[in-house]
């Protein structure tokens, strides 16, 4: 673990040079291969990539103190742990940094690999039917973003993104290819009807594990979804798509929601509300196709704040849930009863956090839901208003069952372990972030604004 | 000048830290976490007096920064919010008081207070905030941190009324928001100024801005418990005495309230908004709160049921006050903001005197306690009668400037409307009246006869201070720094006299 | 004369705090005489006009006294100061002493202060005081009838407080919000509707003067209380009402043909209905509270007339305010006197003495005013023979009569009576003889009442009482019973009416609102839970989940056929 806490020390310095170098000379794009025509390896480093490294930075620290404390004493995971999460993390920042697709393929499929074992190593059967599971969605996914890769290469002969962006025009095989990676991509990210891998994933492997897990894993499809929208979608994807992959979105809200609401345990609530928020993501592409740069750029940063403070959030949700259930020694909701006397620490993390998967204000969360009802208001899609809202206050039910149950006096007598101090800070953290981002939002989205890559390509 | 502008925020910051600390106090260090609540509570006090003689001078106080793009979080202090930041940094200290003697020896009081602070530290940012943005942020905060107050004591009943109170206020929340973002869309940043935002808007604006009134309006609502959103205000009452009576007379009923007078009167504007044409029937609505709830509340006969309906009530003649377009209603407005406040806490605070020491619930049990807790037994009727509105208390004076509002606005029917609430009021509150001074007591327990002082200073000395207030608010009524005063000096500057 | 102004009411106020120590309540029976004598010492010592302006006080409170209120003053403080030193005779075993005697110093501060206010205001403050303080006298006795008529006395409080209420509302208003009571008549006057004011006003305060209809709770709640107490219900409580109406009403501003007429028959109704009804009574206190409606009935009518004519307002006016403290006076006196028996003989004179000042006999108080009564209904200009008003008059002073009569009748008949103190005595002694002798004194007192000792009309004015006595000896010597009519006459009928309608409504409406919303929860609940309880969310997952791949495949198909739509 020393030498994990090490890694990580080095990883903030150069994300901190990274950024020194992003302020100083604005976004950066650098191809190890330049000679035109040949897929190489290329990285492009702008704002939002920034700011996704900073999360990562962030997430991958005190997740991995989490699981540090978690698995104290348990040497054997321990030694099969840390190389699968140097590689989950190596796969994302890749991914964040990716100017061409190759890479971006290699880095999807690091990540998935690093996941898969990372699920596998919960110790009970269920575990590897849900690495299993996820196995068979990556697999899938992946392929048929490779088609499109595939196909894109075949017709413009590049995969780096920046000279795609210029090339691409609307072609009926250009369509297919884009509506298959975006169909890869949807079903990595969980978003319904293909969420079903994700809940048992999530919510049967390690707390720590579920909280790097839920909180980068899957934002990592959805990011490479959204800069593909964002650069070609104009061009290509058509109204219809992007209304649909809404309407999809807002099926996830509501059926997540729903679906967390009915879950007995602690864990699959918080995995199935995963589900729930990921359909606020997927409100970004309704409202960037055919409209003005306005509505653009407030739904863009809606989304983003929504993705930022979800992984935030949910990171201390899950870190938090494992703590309780630690401490319980069960998973079931209904044994929280008396559980705020005994781990207060950790319920008002969760209760933080919670605050932001509510969108309540201040948090990151309530931000994201004022631009996102601001944006729909602003381009006429008014119809995304009553999921928005149904969804907030859907989410708050299945929040205030745990609150309920956990402020209950009667029958509360819990046998209880004893939980170290250490699991309780990381949460705490990562909650209080996720709030502060309600009150402190104008610099990440200023530098997701003011860095775009477009502006000038070095 | 720094010192100035940070004010504001000094004084959300004296609840907000103490609430952190207080959550990271051990549960039996209650000496430790008693001191703080009370030194915070007192220190709040004083930096809002502070700031209430700058206000009185002429200063500015404020504090804004961008939370991101077009969203300000601004805080400023003016005349409206003193009226509401005094009330609740008063009613704090004394609540915090009476907490802590009720609360003696009860489990889970570290949580109990850290989320009084936070509820009291979003009261005054509701009060203290400068846009319709940084209210809502509040007003959302309070929602939250009123819950675990409400279901403190974690029955199944109160865990019931937890679930009732959430889903009224977060669905009401919901609807505020979208009303705020609307605003925000069409009309851009919305700065609390008095004579509102709307004098030059095209007459094509008015359909989109009645709709956006009704949603802002609808929002507010459920907290301010206007007919038929006040669902959830009877059911809350089975949270702790100190709950109740801060829920009921500062937080989170006067939150919506004051929301509905910032919007009508720093928003919109109340010329605008009689222009608009929405006021009557806000002022139907509240008429119709005011009567159902005191019919309501002749029914009930669990004590603080009653007092939960005459909440009902009783905010809603702050809301009628607030449509009647003149200036005279709007005193009889902002006054009542305050002397209900004080009244309803003082009934509140002697509800729970009666349930702690003698386990008194239910209102044919108060035959003759006036005998064994004469000065709660004398707090609480100073609270009725002021409820009832007689002169010359507190309650009076409101209800008088509400009455010469009503003419003054021509709508004559709602002095109708008051007269009945005033009958009702009485109908309600003078039978118990009756009972605790004049009825024998069954049963008389003869060891708490002779005990001398009738029950913990801590839980004594609240109600007979708010209940000399009631009557000082009322007899000196004019006094220059009195409540009264200070809306004349509001109500004057909101129509430019 | 400011300091004794602030002092007469400041003075009871500080003896009530005094309940407030456990130590001092003992001794604060004793106190009550001391609370009025400022009072006194303000009413006697009155020179001119004299006006204090508190302005922190409500809405600027301002305090004062004058000719009319001194006279006002004069008869409350004498009443309240004799029936004090009365209580502490009848109250001197009473283990609640400290609580008569806090609610005691609370009503007579409302009072004292309802007399000096000289802001609408504040008189109405007073006035709430001494209404809700006075409660507590009503029902000090703790009796089962007592709390009964604190109940009804309550109730019509609470409604003449709401009238009072809209009244007060539109007449400050219409005064620019100034509630200064010397404006508010003009003001009247001159709004856009004086009638509906005045109408207000007129049974706001007529449920205190005990106006026909709305004296329900005066039979009731006047005997009920403690002799003391009902000395000054009856003898000056009952005239704050009457003030009430010369202060607030706009007399001599504007002349009503209408209310006027109404007022005047409203009197007429009480002078003689009010006879009828005593007559007809039981209990000595009964039928002096009945007396009490049918004297105010004199004042109302009185009243009226000035309302009908607003040029009879500088005759009339002083006159009332005169019949005011003549029937104070006696009727204190009476009160005082009732808790005696046959058995006392020499004390009978005390009862003579009000009694014949009541009936108005020749040489006292009640001649003179009656005397000037008949003589100012010759400036009255009406379409109808004044003749009748005057006949209908003597038939009122007959009704006194009779009742004075019955009264002497039931005193004679009671039962047993407890021993009197002598400090009962002689407030009963004084009391009595300043019922005659006030009169003669008020001159010194540079209040002119026209000539007391005058036999004019002398015969004319036996003739009541001699018709009275034929119709006494008439019932005795047929021995015929007078009808039983229950105290409160009209309220038994009403209180059927309105139980009645209240219970049809309530079965009617709240029965099938509870039932509808029991209902409706009913269904809601067992829609939520069913919907709950639906396996079919798990089923869909479960389906979801098993065919992934498909569903994987569909949704391709459809995204590659959506991105060619439209494009």
């Amino acid at each position: 673990m020393a030498f994990m806490m090490k890694a990580m020390l080095l990883n903030a310095v150069i994300v901190v040079a990274l950024g020194w170098r992003l302020l100083a000379h604005g976004p950066l794009y650098w191809a190890l291969l330049p000679s035109a025509g040949i897929p190489g390896i290329s990285i492009r480093l702008d704002g939002l990539s920034f700011l996704f490294i900073i999360l990562t930075a962030i997430i991958a620290v005190l997740s991995v103190f989490q699981a540090g404390h978690y698995f104290a004493g348990n040497q054997p995971i321990q030694k099969r742990l840390w190389w699968r999460v140097l590689m989950v993390l190596t796969g994302l920042n890749l991914v964040w940094l990716a100017g061409d697709l190759i890479t971006l393929y290699v880095a999807m499929e690091l990540v998935a690999f690093g996941v898969v074992g990372l699920i596998a190593l919960g110790d009970q059967a269920e575990s590897y039917r849900s690495a299993l599971r996820y196995l068979n969605a990556v697999l899938l996914g992946t392929l048929s973003f490779l088609i499109g890769i595939i196909l894109l290469y075949g017709i413009y002969g590049t995969v780096s993104l920046v000279s795609l962006e210029q090339q691409i025009q609307w072609t009926r095989l250009t369509g297919i290819a884009f509506a298959l990676m975006t169909a890869g991509l949807v079903y990595r990210a969980a978003l319904f009807p293909l969420h079903s891998w994700l809940p048992p994933a999530h919510g049967s492997s390690h707390a720590p594990l579920s909280a790097l897990l839920s909180a980068l894993v899957t934002k990592a499809s959805f990011y490479i979804l959204a800069r593909l929208w964002l650069d070609w979608g104009q061009v290509v994807a058509s109204p219809v798509l992007a209304q649909g992959l809404g309407v999809l979105g807002c099926f996830a809200i509501l059926w997540g929601g729903w679906m967390a609401c009915r879950q007995s345990e602690l864990k699959m609530l918080v995995a199935y509300s995963s589900v729930n928020q990921v359909g606020y993501f997927f409100l970004l592409f309704p409202m960037i196709i055919g409209v003005s740069y306005e509505v653009s750029l407030l739904v863009t940063q809606g989304v983003m704040l929504q993705v930022i403070s979800h992984a935030l959030a949910k990171a201390a949700l899950f870190m938090a849930a494992g703590n309780l259930v630690l401490a319980l020694g069960s998973k079931e909701i209904q044994h929280l009863s008396g559980i705020s006397r005994l781990m207060p620490l950790s319920l008002l993390s969760f209760g933080l956090a919670a605050v932001s998967i509510m969108g309540l204000p201040p948090s990151g969360g309530f931000l994201a839901k004022w631009y996102l009802l601001q944006s729909s208001l602003l381009s006429g899609q008014w119809w995304w208003i009553p999921t928005l809202i149904l969804g907030g206050l859907l989410s708050a039910t299945y929040i205030f069952r745990i609150f309920s149950q956990s402020f209950l006096e009667q029958g509360s007598e819990a046998v209880t372990q004893e939980v170290p101090k250490a699991l309780e800070v990381a949460p705490l953290l990562l909650a209080l972030m996720a709030v502060a981002l309600g009150l402190f939002a104008h610099t990440p989205l200023a530098l997701m604004i003011d860095m775009e890559v477009a502006d000038g390509i070095r | 000048m720094a010192f100035d502008s940070l004010l504001p925020l000094w004084v959300l910051a004296t609840s907000l830290v103490v609430a952190f600390i207080i959550f990271a106090i051990p549960e039996d260090r209650w000496k430790l976490r008693s001191f703080l609540n009370i030194s915070a509570a007192v220190i709040k006090l004083f930096l809002v007096m502070v700031m209430t003689w700058g206000v009185f001078q002429g200063v500015f106080y404020q504090t804004h920064f961008e939370i991101a793009p077009g969203l300000v979080f601004s805080l400023k202090a003016d005349p409206l919010s003193i009226v509401f930041a005094g009330l609740s940094s008063v009613l704090w200290l004394l609540t915090t008081i009476y907490a802590i003697g009720y609360l003696e020896g009860s489990p889970n009081r570290s949580r109990f207070f850290g989320f009084f602070s936070f509820c009291v530290a979003s009261t005054l940012g509701i009060a203290l905030a400068g846009n319709l943005f940084t209210f809502l942020l509040f007003y959302e905060m309070l929602t939250l941190s009123a819950y675990p107050l409400v279901v403190h004591r974690g029955t199944r009943a109160a865990l019931k009324a937890g679930r009732v109170y959430l889903i009224y206020t977060l669905s009401g929340g919901a609807l505020l928001m979208l009303g705020v973002v609307m605003l925000y869309l069409n009309f851009g940043q919305m700065p609390f100024n008095s004579g509102g935002h709307f004098q030059q808007v095209h007459e094509a604006e008015f359909p989109l801005l009645r709709l956006i009134f009704v949603l802002l309006i609808a929002g507010l609502a459920v907290k301010a418990a206007l007919v038929p959103l006040h669902g959830w205000l009877p059911s809350a009452m089975v949270a702790p005495a100190p709950v109740s009576a801060l829920l009921h007379a500062v937080a989170v009923v006067k939150a919506g309230v004051f929301g509905i007078v910032r919007v009508v009167y720093d928003i919109f504007g109340i010329e605008f908004s009689y222009m608009l044409g929405v006021l009557q029937p806000l002022g139907w609505l509240a008429a119709a709160t005011i009567v159902y709830g005191s019919i309501r509340a002749l029914y009930q006969t669990d004590l603080k049921r009653r007092l939960a309906f005459s909440t009902v009530s009783q905010v809603s003649y702050i809301t009628l006050g607030v449509t009647l377009f003149g200036p005279l209603g709007t005193i009889g407005a902002v006054v009542h903001l305050v002397h209900q406040g004080i009244m309803k806490i003082t009934l509140f605070f002697c509800a729970g005197n009666y349930a702690e020491t003698l386990g008194i619930h239910r209102i044919d049990e108060l035959n003759g306690v006036a005998k064994q807790m004469p000065w709660t037994s004398m707090a609480f009727t100073l609270g009725a009668l002021g409820m009832i509105g007689l002169p010359p208390l507190a309650g009076f004076i409101s209800k008088w400037y509400l009455g010469l509002g009503a003419l003054e606005s021509g709508m004559h029917w709602a002095v109708g409307v008051l007269v009945v609430s005033t009958l009702l009021n009485a109908a309600y509150f003078l039978p118990i009246l009756h009972r605790i001074w004049f009825c024998k007591p069954e049963v008389v327990d003869h060891t708490r006869h002779l005990k001398r002082p009738e029950c913990s200073w801590l839980l004594l000395a609240p109600p007979v201070i708010t209940a000399v207030l009631i009557l000082l608010l009322g007899v000196f009524a004019s006094w220059p720094m009195s409540p009264f005063s200070w809306a004349t000096f509001m109500a004057n500057q909101e129509y430019g006299l | 004369m400011t300091g004794i102004l602030l002092l007469t009411i400041a003075t009871p106020l500080v003896l009530a705090v005094l309940a407030l120590f456990s130590d001092l309540r003992s001794k604060l029976l004793h106190t009550l005489p001391w609370a009025s004598i400022p009072a006194l010492i303000l009413a006697l010592t009155f020179s001119e006009e004299a006006l204090i302006h508190l302005p922190y006080g409500l809405t600027g409170v301002l305090l004062g006294v004058d000719e009319l209120r001194r006279i006002f003053l004069l008869a409350a403080s004498v009443i309240w100061t004799l029936s004090a030193v009365y209580a502490i005779g009848y109250l001197r075993q009473d283990t609640r002493q400290w609580q008569f005697a806090l609610c005691w110093l609370l009503t007579l501060c409302g009072n004292l202060g309802l007399i000096l206010s000289f802001d609408a205001l504040s008189f109405y403050s007073f006035f709430a005081l001494m209404t809700f303080a006075g409660y507590g006298l009503v029902v000090f006795s703790a009796t089962t009838d007592a709390f009964y008529a604190g109940r009804i006395y309550l109730i019509m409080a609470v409604i003449g407080e709401g009238l009072l209420l809209i009244g007060l509302l539109a007449a400050v208003f219409a005064a620019g919000v100034n509630p200064e009571l010397s404006l508010l008549p003009s003001a009247i006057a001159n709004s856009s509707a004086p009638a509906f004011i005045s109408i207000l006003i007129l049974f706001g305060f007529g449920i205190k003067a005990g106006l026909p209809i709305l004296h329900l709770w005066l039979p009731l709640a006047h005997p009920v209380a403690p002799v003391p107490a009902s000395a000054v219900l009856s003898g000056v409580m009952i005239k704050a009402g009457l003030l009430g109406w010369m202060l607030f009403l706009p007399l001599g501003e504007i002349s009503f043909t209408v209310l006027g007429q109404v007022t005047v028959g409203f009197g007429l109704l009480a002078a003689i209905g009010g006879a009828i009804l005593g007559v007809c009574q039981y209990k000595a206190k009964t039928v002096l509270a009945y007396s009490s409606i049918s004297q105010m009935g004199w004042m109302t009518l009185m009243l009226g007339l000035v309302l009908m004519q607003a040029s009879l307002a500088s005759v009339l006016i002083p006159l009332i305010a005169l019949f005011a403290l003549h029937h104070g006076l006696a009727k204190s006196a009476l009160f005082l006197c009732s808790p005696m028996n046959g058995n006392q003989s020499w004390r009978w004179l005390w009862v003579l003495l009000p009694a014949s000042a009541l009936m108005g006999l020749p040489l006292t108080s009640g001649a003179l005013l009656k005397t000037e009564l008949k003589q100012s209904l010759h400036g009255l200009v009406v379409s109808w023979p004044i003749e009748v008003l005057s006949g209908l008059l003597t038939l009122a002073s007959i009704g006194t009569c009779l009742l004075m009569l019955r009264y002497y009748r039931c005193l004679a008949v009671q039962q047993k009576v407890p021993l009197m103190h002598p400090l009962q005595t002689i407030s009963l002694m004084l009391l009595s003889m300043l019922s005659v002798l006030a009169f003669l004194l008020l001159p010194y007192l540079g209040i002119s009442v026209g000539k007391v000792f005058s036999f004019e009309g002398g015969v004319n004015l036996l003739f009541p009482l001699f018709f009275a006595c034929g119709v006494w000896l008439v019932f005795r010597l047929c021995r015929l019973d007078l009808p039983r009519i229950p105290p409160g006459d009209l309220l038994i009928p009403m209180r059927l009416v309105v139980q009645n309608t209240y219970h049809f409504l309530r079965q009617l409406i709240a029965y099938r609102y509870q039932q509808v919303v029991i209902a409706l929860q009913g269904w809601l609940r067992t829609k939520v839970s069913d919907m709950y309880n639906l396996r079919t969310p798990e089923v869909i997952e479960n389906a979801l989940r098993r065919h992934v791949v498909s569903v994987f495949l569909v949704l391709s198909v459809c995204f590659v056929i959506m991105i060619n739509l439209l494009q």
